[in-house]
């Protein structure tokens, strides 16, 4: 309900004094009861005057219950004789209120432990929502006259408050442990039995209300009916989500289905939670006849908020199904020979591929994947093309009624951008709503939101990209003469990227009029001639030479690494050629490290790895301000043998056969480059900078921690062999 | 659900450890929570912060990889790209739909094929090659672009401090 967030919360008393004050009101009332209790047995009468009894009270009248029997046992008089009393029953509310406040508080402890902010937080939300929203209902709805209803109702939402605040918790604390592969099964197991307990509590409950129903009639059957339903749907809900991560996290290998079950138990649950909330709050409103007043005006909003939910969430639906039965129109599924061509994972979950989808561009993705990525966005993940999905494929999809097909090319930028499904402009937020008007066009058509720039910026950019066409069109063509000019542009204007097109003319992919017969092409070019001109444009290229992909194509594709040389400023490679060509070249010997299986071990591993790269670079630093302290020519003397190897190094050593180097490298190689460094230190200039920086002691510090850490290390990668 | 976000980013901490880049180590800072790291980062050879070790948190969302993590520094940094809390303002990180600064192509930004190590490699090559047009840190922009040598110095001091050095 955020609709009803009660601000100021007062200030509640620390628990121990509301403890002690309730103490002592029990005493007080126990006092009370003693003499009354005396007072009746001198003067031997044995019932309540019917006085006493409230004949008006025809729903929940459990007065006659408590009329003092001769035989009835002291303690049992006791607080027969309290009940008489309306303040006694209160202290005796307020009592029994303290006890669910103890148990709810060490059933916390025992199952949660200590509770995060954000978990208290919003416990105490829901409980103050709870208790602000019920209090309506009661004096609104019920209308609460007699001592005896207020109790039981009292009693009723104090239950409910209790099972809905630990079915909150539970449920925070399931979203907190999914963050982690290494919770122990102990925690599962206590959350789910707690939420088992709070479903069945709620069954119970149900039942109870069943009897009570038949005695007080359908309408307050209804009304209790409902929120144990409430309840019971929501812990159920979680249940299930919880059920369904721990199949994921156990599960072998890529679940196909996953997506779609999640998905389908969300709608299910959540349409089933709003519909129940909803009735609730109808039959609420014409049972209670509260029209005009405060309790009715507070449904109504209630009302109209669950309906909004209920609408968003269905067209959120509408929403899913359209993309998938676009996806399933448009996009082959990949077949079996494909996927073994393919032979790579999924780029967006990084797991193996048993079934896909093709996309225009040739790439592969899992379905599930693949349509939860179209639900942010409407391009291809790896090369980013645009997925003009509105356009049906040989007709294959049947057109939806009132929806116009857009023709690609005559619309307007503006009409591309207004056309876009409504939850995907509402996440952008309002920087498209001005363009509500055309939401009658069907929906994620191809575009970029460059074309919101202004002319100027477009214009620019577009000059940019041709000249940098240009020049990578160059480069390809220096590397491979048999092709064409104007076929490595148009293929570069597909991949935007060397590497790419690098690859495709290797494997055979572009076709060029100019191409040798003999060439290999016979798959497709994949410059498709269905996109629009105007789109072309409107998809502005990247001005900073950057492609996304180019550090995992340095790997897949060395060769293009030693001709491009604008591509390095971004790889890795670059960074490893220019720390090649310094004098220090293994400074950084973090060689990575096993990865292992027990979630301690590598969270210390992690710990070690990073206090080694700090050391080493503390190191490092001491010895470069050692050198720049040193005479000026001789500085200039390895400023000179700096720039030499690095400019003659041969820019093909990739980054892949660096890396290859590197974790090769045995531990014993490391140690020995630090003990070298380390005496190089010694000889040169002892003691005269750690002076001024952090003290002679430090570098006996720092050496012995490494050793430290070097043998640690060892053990650990001999562990792994 | 956390479930294939979880899977995928056990698979880049076992890539980052097995085999990381240079000059980088990442990691959960606590196993609890997957969806918190933390970076570091050593400055690029033969630039003005060449050298430093500049610790960095990445907060991943539930529905990683679909949208992009957010990095932040956790030490002092200055630098064009970097706001004044931080935050780290590179194309990568910003989703395909938002563009706050309106300059850059969709083609640079986040996409599930982007993962923290070409995020923590960007960042690298950011630290090389400050982008003055983009003014994160607006005083940073114009020391880069107009007094170059100031800002080396700056850049320097900020080394040190990464190490634990004085001041
Ligand atoms: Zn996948
Ligand atoms: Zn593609």
């Amino acid at each position: 309900m955020p609709l009803l967030i009660l601000h100021p919360v007062p200030p509640l008393p620390p628990l121990p004094t509301y403890f002690a004050l309730s103490f002592l009101l029990l005493l007080w009332s126990v006092l009370q009861a003693r003499e009354e209790l005396s007072v009746l047995e001198q003067s031997g009468i044995t019932t309540a005057p019917p006085s006493e009894m409230d004949p008006s009270s025809q729903t929940l009248n459990l007065t006659h219950y408590f009329d003092i029997q001769e035989d009835d046992i002291t303690v049992l008089k006791y607080v027969k004789s309290m009940v008489r009393d309306s303040w006694s029953v209160l202290v005796l509310c307020n009592v029994a209120f303290c006890f669910l406040l103890v148990v709810g508080m060490g059933l916390q402890w025992l199952i949660f432990g200590k509770l995060r902010d954000i978990e208290r937080q919003h416990v105490r939300d829901k409980l103050w929502n709870f208790a602000f929203y019920k209090f309506i209902v009661v004096f609104g709805v019920l209308n609460v006259q007699t001592l005896e209803e207020m109790v039981f109702w009292v009693a009723w939402f104090a239950t409910f408050a209790f099972l809905h605040a630990f079915a909150q918790l539970s449920k925070d604390r399931f979203e907190y442990l999914s963050f982690s592969p290494a919770t122990p099964n102990t925690t599962h197991a206590k959350v789910l039995g707690l939420l088992a307990s709070i479903f069945s509590a709620s069954i119970i409950l149900g039942c109870l209300c069943g009897y009570v129903g038949n005695s007080h009639g359908w309408n307050l059957f209804l009304f209790m009916i409902a929120e144990c339903l409430l309840l019971a749907f929501r812990t159920l809900h979680v249940i299930l989500k919880y059920a369904i991560h721990l199949y994921d996290l156990h599960y072998e290998g890529v679940w196909e289905k996953r997506g779609m079950v999640v998905y389908y138990t969300e709608l299910f649950m959540e349409l089933l939670v709003l519909g129940v909330d909803f009735t609730h709050h109808i039959h609420m409103l014409l049972w209670g006849n509260v029209f005009l007043s405060m309790a009715s005006l507070v449904i109504c909003l209630q009302i109209r908020f669950l309906y909004n939910e209920i609408q968003r969430r269905v067209q959120r639906h509408r929403n899913y199904r359209k993309v998938v039965h676009n996806m399933e129109a448009r996009f082959a599924n990949a077949s079996d020979e494909e996927l073994r061509q393919n032979d790579d994972d999924c780029a967006i979950c990084w797991e193996e591929m048993k079934s896909a989808r093709k996309l225009p561009c040739n790439h592969l993705f899992h379905d599930g994947c693949l349509r939860s990525w179209l639900e942010h966005e409407t391009s291809c993940p790896t090369c980013r093309q645009p997925l003009n999905i509105t356009r049906t494929e040989g007709g294959s999809r049947p057109q939806p009624a009132g929806e116009a097909a857009p023709q690609g090319p005559t619309l307007t930028p503006a009409q591309r951008i207004g056309a876009r499904n409504p939850t995907m402009r509402n996440r952008l937020g309002g920087h498209f709503f001005h363009f509500d008007g055309s939401m009658i066009a069907s929906w994620m058509p191809s575009f970029s939101v460059e074309v919101t720039h202004s002319n100027v910026l477009r214009r620019r950019m577009v000059a940019n990209r041709i000249s940098v066409l240009n020049n990578m069109a160059n480069q390809v063509t220096q590397m491979f003469p048999h092709i064409s000019h104007s076929a490595a542009l148009n293929d570069l204007r597909m991949t935007r990227s060397v590497e790419l097109t690098v690859a495709n003319i290797v494997e055979g992919r572009l076709v060029d009029t100019g191409t040798p017969p003999g060439s290999p092409a016979s798959s497709e070019p994949p410059s498709s001639p269905e996109v629009p001109a105007s789109l072309e444009e409107a998809d502005t290229f990247s001005p900073l030479l950057r492609s996304p992909d180019s550090a995992s194509n340095t790997a897949s594709s060395p060769p293009t690494d030693a001709e491009t040389p604008w591509d390095q400023p971004s790889t890795s490679s670059a960074w490893h050629q220019v720390s090649e060509g310094g004098d220090t070249g293994h400074s950084f010997s973090d060689t990575g490290a096993r990865f292992s299986k027990s979630s301690t071990e590598r969270q210390n591993m992690l710990q070690l790895r990073k206090e080694r790269l700090l050391l080493e670079a503390r190191r490092k630093y001491a010895n470069n301000q050692a050198a720049a302290s040193r005479s000026d020519t001789r500085n200039e003397a390895i400023g000179q043998h700096q720039t030499g190897p690095s400019t003659s190094s041969p820019s093909s050593s990739s980054s892949e056969g660096n890396l290859q180097e590197h974790t090769s490298l045995p531990p014993s190689v490391t140690s020995n480059l630090h003990s070298e460094s380390d005496s190089n230190y010694d000889s040169s200039s002892p003691g005269t900078f750690y002076t001024s920086e952090a003290g002679p002691r430090s570098d006996d510090v720092v050496r012995r921690r490494n050793a430290v850490l070097e043998a640690t290390l060892r053990r650990l990668n001999q562990q792994q062999l | 659900m956390a479930g294939s976000a979880l899977r995928r980013l056990m698979a880049e901490y076992k890539q980052l450890t097995v085999n990381p880049p240079e000059g980088i180590v990442a990691g959960p800072v606590n196993e609890e929570n997957f969806f918190e790291w933390e970076a570091l980062i050593v400055g690029p050879e033969g630039t003005c912060f060449e050298g430093g070790v500049f610790p960095a948190e990445i907060i991943f969302p539930t529905d990683y990889p679909l949208t992009p993590p957010k990095m932040k520094f956790k030490c002092e940094m200055f630098h064009p790209n970097i706001y004044s809390d931080g935050r780290v303002c590179i194309s990568i990180l910003h989703a395909p739909g938002d563009d706050p600064m309106g300059y850059e192509s969709s083609a640079e930004r986040w996409s599930p094929v982007q993962s923290v190590e070409k995020i923590l490699l960007s960042v690298v090559s950011m630290l090389a090659e400050p982008n003055a047009e983009s003014g994160a840190n607006v005083d940073a922009s114009k020391m880069w672009r107009d007094e170059r040598e100031l800002f080396y110095k700056r850049a320097k001091e900020i080394v040190k401090k990464s190490l634990g050095y004085g001041s």
